[in-house]
């Protein structure tokens, strides 16, 4: 990513580079027009036209600065945050094409940590560190060679001994410092940890009458967080004051030794007032020093993270493609086991299953016995050993899920919206869809009455900034939203659960009329609303244990029976 | 279109800053010798810091730029030099550094011994000076070192102070407060604000005191200095101190927008990687990445507009600087010219001007730090602020309770308006068995909820061993009544501190003994480290039927004479189950037993069953009574015992 990002910019970089040396350049110039300036004074002329002159170079000089430190900065620093932009654009991209399982074993907060810290330390890298390389490399130098030839070599090298002694302390205290700074937050998430325990465990707290134990608690955990940030404090409140006086001492040496030749006319005064401002000039760059090691350091553990997300390799792998011209819409499950490419159980065993087109086909059971990874392999949502599922006679390794995607319409479980308006959320697939047409499809799902009750119509935000929606009509928009694709099956996936009996029934029997051909298959847990469905599959720990109609299944007395019993008392229950 | 959805609210606080600085002062107080020790460095500090450009000064104008007036004597081939009063040959620095004695007319060249005997004072004054320079780095470094120390350390210590009351205070708030105030906000209260107002110590006091002290010891030694050339500087420093305060200002506004934007990038990512399914289901992937894309570009516009800041006023600074520096020389040589200001002074001045711009940049790079500490401050102090419960420490608890409750025309609801129990009345007597039943949501969790007061009931009386429980100490009384909910919460720490809750006074052994009265010493001797073993992620590795078996055990060691037990309904395997009931009925034969029950055995094995309906007690008695009336009892056995697995 970095090579191919460097090939693309790299002559803003050198742009950048060639401004940087000119800004050391041009900051050689003034220590010697003031030495000059002091010389002239003491030679006795004192022309001040000529001193007017000097004084005029330096804001010349000033001048210069001012256009090469603006450049430098836009060029470098500006690449550095192009890059930033560019790896949050690469990032995302790729994770719009990772499928699902990649998201089900990477937390959310993980790549949102590799979005923000590491694509901010790799920045840190790429921009601040090669402006302290080659200003500590290039300054450095160059200074050093400034001060020997125009004033003394002795002196030069009496005066930049403690300077080497800078890079090593700030390499050394930056490694203490980040090594005690970690250890500050540990004690501080430690701290956290107990703070956010103790107020989610406030009622057993409470309940047992503990307060005062746990105020001790926290006392001690805050106690041992201030006693890692005073280590801390200790080895950094020293290390400014370090820095100081070591680049303090080198001028020290300068005045003692360059002092002593002014008084036995072996330098001048302005040549004096040259090399300490020379002097003056080496301390930054010298302190840098360590701090670049660290910030490459850290930078490069952090493009390894990054990289190992840009290195995933999507599991979904289509072979031998078919672009499925006319679509019949014929599904069917052969002998089908399923493991979770996560897990190491199989959920799924020896399915047979089967969508004649145009029917409407029930999946229900008992928590957790597979209904769900059922639905969620026909949209293709995880990878099927091959001779197991067939759509239209091809196996679904063939198709690829775009084109899988444009014909079933997979409504999940958990709902999830954007924070848009509830108009962009319906139209969520097609945003050239007009007004009236967003509407249809909200009324089919039995949501617009809802929506138009809302202070701003289809124009209401959804989420924290705007409304917030019950569970039932989250569920009904996402109905809506699916429908909007007008697919030839529609799966949904135990998702009107929010939604009352009566309603669920009602979307469900509108779904088949809207469209006479539309295959549906419906996992539901509440089975008073499919009992008009051509077959409905019973499902129990990963098996499929009965399949009927509604009728046939109560007839059997099996399990079907005991959990339409069970819920028709449930309903007596609520209705008392 | 993406922003406006995203953008985020400006969170703008009312700062009443001297009302938070008055609180503020109340936890410094005990800190008082170290802040005026610190105080004291600083000061220290400040004045040594001014001192090197006035000794580099001295070591110019007294040593190196020392006038001669010299006597010329001729002794043979070789010439004297004598330094009297009545010389009137001077010594000159030639521009290759060589030294010549001469008065205008006459020349003649001097040896370096012969300088170096002439000039014997000044080269001891200079070796003098330097020694002076190296002790002042050295104090420099102590007391700098000293300095910052004792401030980090107070900072340190008064958060510390601040966050153990906060907590304390939180600790003792009505339970009602945390149903509405999300625990991670609460932490974030006590860790991280607590934590910007240390800042606060360190910033204000540290650098804005010593900003402030070096401004004013710079303008006065500069004056002292010279008067003229002091002035002049000063007639520049407005125009210094707009620039950085413009830059300044400037600045936060850029980083404002990079933040916000930050934020909207942020908050489109985790949305985004959260509903990643629904953007590929659709097939927007192409859509999406555009419109990240439009958000990602305003981003890197908004950076480089604060890089832009950065570009024009650094670079702007130090030509201010340079300008400075070039007028200051230019009139510090007409002085030097006209005899009215000495060699050194000028570059002292130079060096002074140096340090004037830190300060000033720095004070107004502290500005932020200062308002957000403040900020939340005040977010603290308003949490402080929230009432406490009262728990009546002055009224007595008995050392054990009977322990009869009875509820008496109870009326409650969570939030004051809904209400979930409604006008129930029942008594039970010491030592019996009672085991409530009723739908999911039906109300009977809230009983667990009201019995000790954690929640006020609306209307009504309840009762323990006859006497109001307001008429108790309620944290005495809480100690009293064993609460087992159905999900229990776990520490992180071992299993016998779990146990213990932490009270070192109760011993190990008292722990194993309380373990094996409820039948959870087996599985806790299986463990890798037995009653050592850590709890981690909140007990996650245990099941649920364990974690009662646990919590079963707390209500054992601390001695209850109640116990309310909310029986977990999934997770609980069925020898845990059989050891959960075991160890129910050995503790119901000593205290007063509440169960909400779940399980087919407890119901069987309760003295009497109450079942709550919609918030209501509609029927009570025992098992077979209640079968026998064929009301709802007759339906919520069928539906959750019968039919229990068909969920």
């Amino acid at each position: 990513m970095i090579r191919y990002f460097l090939k693309q910019n790299w002559y803003r970089y050198l742009i950048g580079i060639l401004f940087l040396i000119s800004v050391d350049t041009l900051m050689l110039i003034t220590p010697r027009i003031m030495g000059s300036i002091v010389d002239e004074l003491r030679s006795g002329v004192q022309d001040m036209e000529y001193i007017g002159l000097l004084i005029l170079a330096v804001i010349g000089v000033a001048f210069g600065l001012f256009i090469t430190r603006l450049f430098w900065r836009v060029f470098i620093m500006g690449s550095a945050r192009r890059f930033e932009y560019y790896a949050r654009k690469t990032l995302f991209q790729k994770l719009l094409d990772m499928p699902p399982t990649f998201y089900d074993k990477t937390r959310v907060g993980d790549l949102m940590a590799r979005f923000t810290n590491d694509v901010n330390a790799v920045r840190m890298a790429m921009g601040p560190a090669i402006v302290m390389t080659i200003d500590s490399i290039f300054l450095i130098s160059v200074t050093i060679i400034a001060m020997g030839s125009f004033t003394s070599w002795e002196l030069t090298w009496i005066a930049i001994i403690p300077l080497p002694l800078l890079a090593v302390v700030s390499t050394f205290f930056g490694r203490i410092i980040h090594k005690r700074f970690k250890k500050v937050q540990a004690a501080f998430s430690n701290l956290t940890d107990t703070v956010e325990e103790s107020v989610s465990g406030a009622r057993l707290i409470k309940s047992y009458g503990i307060e005062g134990l746990r105020n001790d608690t926290l006392s001690e955990k805050s106690d041992s967080y201030v006693q890692e940030n005073i280590k801390l404090i200790k080895v950094w409140g020293m290390f400014f004051p370090l820095i100081q006086m070591l680049s303090m001492l080198g001028s020290v040496l300068a005045t003692l030794f360059g002092g002593q030749m002014v008084v036995l006319g072996q330098l001048t005064l302005g040549e004096y007032v040259t090399f300490t401002s020379y002097l003056g000039m080496l301390i930054w760059p010298m302190t840098a020093f360590g701090w670049v090691i660290n910030m490459v350091q850290r930078g490069r553990a952090s493009y390894k993270r990054l990289l190992e997300v840009l290195e995933e390799k999507n599991n979904i792998v289509v072979e031998d493609p078919v672009s499925l011209e006319d679509f019949n819409g014929h599904i069917s499950l052969k002998r089908l086991t399923f493991t979770y490419p996560t897990g190491n159980r199989p959920v799924l065993h020896d399915i047979d299953f089967e969508v004649i087109p145009g029917s409407k086909v029930a999946i229900v059971g008992t928590t957790g016995s597979g209904k769900s990874t059922l639905a969620k392999l026909i949209a293709r949502l995880y990878p099927v050993e091959k001779g197991m599922l067939f759509i239209d006679g091809y196996d679904i390794n063939r198709l690829p899920p775009e084109v899988i995607r444009e014909r079933i319409a997979y409504v999940p479980q958990e709902t999830f919206l954007f924070s848009e308006t509830i108009r962009n959320n319906i139209r969520f697939g097609n945003m050239k869809l007009t007004d009236s047409e967003v509407e249809k499809y909200a009324a089919i799902a039995s949501i617009h009455e809802d929506i138009l009750g809302f202070p701003k119509g289809y124009d209401t935000l959804v989420g924290e900034r705007g409304v917030t929606l019950s569970g039932g009509q989250k569920q009904r928009v996402a109905i809506a939203r699916a429908l909007i694709k007008q697919t030839p099956i529609i799966v949904l996936d135990d998702c009107l659960s929010a939604v009352d009996t009566e309603t669920e029934k009602k979307i469900l029997d509108s779904l088949k009329d809207s469209q006479g051909k539309r295959s549906i298959v419906v996992v539901s847990h509440r089975l008073k609303a499919v009992v008009d469905a051509d077959t409905i599959y019973v499902m129990h720990e990963g098996k499929i244990v009965e399949r009927g109609t509604h009728h046939e299944l109560v007839e059997n007395g099996g399990l079907y029976q005991r959990m339409y019993e069970r819920q028709m008392i449930e309903e007596k229950l609520k209705e008392d | 279109m993406a922003q406006n959805v995203y953008s985020e609210a400006e969170e703008k606080l009312k700062v009443e800053d001297w009302k938070v600085i008055f609180r503020l002062w109340k936890y410094t107080k005990p800190y008082l010798p170290i802040l005026i020790l610190a105080l004291v460095l600083i000061g220290a500090s400040t004045g040594l810091d001014l001192l090197p450009p006035l000794l580099s000064k001295m070591v110019i104008d007294d040593y190196m730029n020392n006038e001669y007036t010299l006597v010329v004597i001729h002794e043979g081939d070789s010439v004297r030099f004598i330094d009297t009063e009545e010389g009137t040959f001077s010594l000159k620095q030639s521009e290759s550094g060589d030294y010549v004695v001469t008065d205008g007319v006459l020349q003649y060249p001097i040896t370096r011994e012969q300088l170096r005997e002439l000039r014997t004072e000044d080269l001891n004054g200079i070796g003098q000076l330097a020694f002076y320079m190296v002790m002042i780095l050295i104090s420099l470094f102590f007391i700098n070192y000293g300095q910052v120390f004792a401030t980090s350390y107070m900072g340190q210590k008064i958060t510390h102070g601040i966050r153990v009351d906060l907590f304390s205070h939180i600790l003792r708030v009505p339970m009602r407060f945390f149903d509405t105030n999300p625990s991670g906000r609460l932490a974030t209260r006590i860790a991280n604000d607590t934590e910007n107002m240390a800042e606060f110590f360190t910033s204000v006091i540290t650098s804005i005191v010593k900003d402030v002290l070096l401004l004013g010891g710079i303008i006065i030694i500069m004056l002292n200095l010279s008067f003229r050339l002091g002035l002049i500087t000063l007639l520049i420093l407005p125009v210094i101190a707009a620039a950085i305060f413009l830059f300044r200002y400037f600045d936060r506004l850029a980083y404002r927008k990079v933040r916000t934007r930050l934020a909207i990038i942020n908050a489109f990512l985790a949305e985004h990687i959260s509903g990643m399914s629904i953007t590929q289901l659709f097939n927007q992937e192409r859509r999406k990445r555009d419109e990240f894309d439009g958000v990602n570009k305003n981003h890197f516009k908004s950076l480089l507009e604060q890089l832009w800041v950065f570009a024009i006023f650094r670079p702007l600074l130090d030509l201010l600087y340079y300008i400075t520096i070039a007028v200051v020389v230019w009139f510090g040589v007409k002085g030097i010219v006209g005899n009215v200001l000495e060699f050194g002074v000028l570059v002292a001045f130079v060096s002074y001007i140096d340090m004037f711009f830190r300060p000033l940049n720095d004070i107004a790079e502290k500005y932020d730090i200062v308002q957000n500490a403040l900020a939340s401050a005040e977010k603290i102090f308003k949490l402080m602020d929230e009432k406490e419960e009262i728990y009546h420490p002055e009224k007595a608890v008995p050392s054990s309770f009977e322990g009869s409750v009875e509820f008496e025309n109870v009326t409650f609801a969570y939030d004051g308006e809904h209400n979930v129990l409604k006008d129930i009345s029942f008594s039970v007597k010491p030592k019996e068995k009672i085991a409530f039943v009723g739908e999911t949501g039906a109300g009977k969790t809230s009983i667990i909820s009201i019995l000790t007061g954690l929640y006020r009931i609306q209307y009504g009386t309840i009762r323990i061993d006859g006497k109001d429980i307001y008429d108790y100490n309620l944290q005495g009384l809480r100690k009293k009544v064993g609460v087992v909910l159905q999900d229990v919460f776990l520490f992180s720490g071992s299993i016998l501190d779990n146990i213990r809750l932490f009270d070192s006074s109760i011993s190990r052994e008292k722990v194993i003994s309380a373990a094996k009265y409820v039948y959870a010493h087996s599985f806790i001797e299986k463990l890798s480290n037995g009653y050592d073993t850590m709890i981690l992620e909140r007990g996650g590795t245990l099941s649920a039927g364990e974690r009662q078996l646990i919590a079963l055990a707390r209500a054992v060691v601390f001695d209850t004479d109640i116990l309310v037990l909310d029986e977990a309904t999934a997770n609980v395997d069925t020898e845990t189950e059989a050891l959960i009931q075991k160890a129910m009925e050995r503790i119901s034969s000593e205290k007063t037993m509440i169960t909400i029950a779940h399980r087919l055995s407890t119901i069987r094995n309760a003295d009497r069953i109450m079942v709550i309906h919609k918030g209501s007690l509609v029927e009570s008695g025992n098992h077979e009574e209640l079968l026998a009336k064929g009301g709802i009892y007759t339906d919520l056995y069928r539906l959750q015992y019968e039919l229990g697995d068909t969920a």
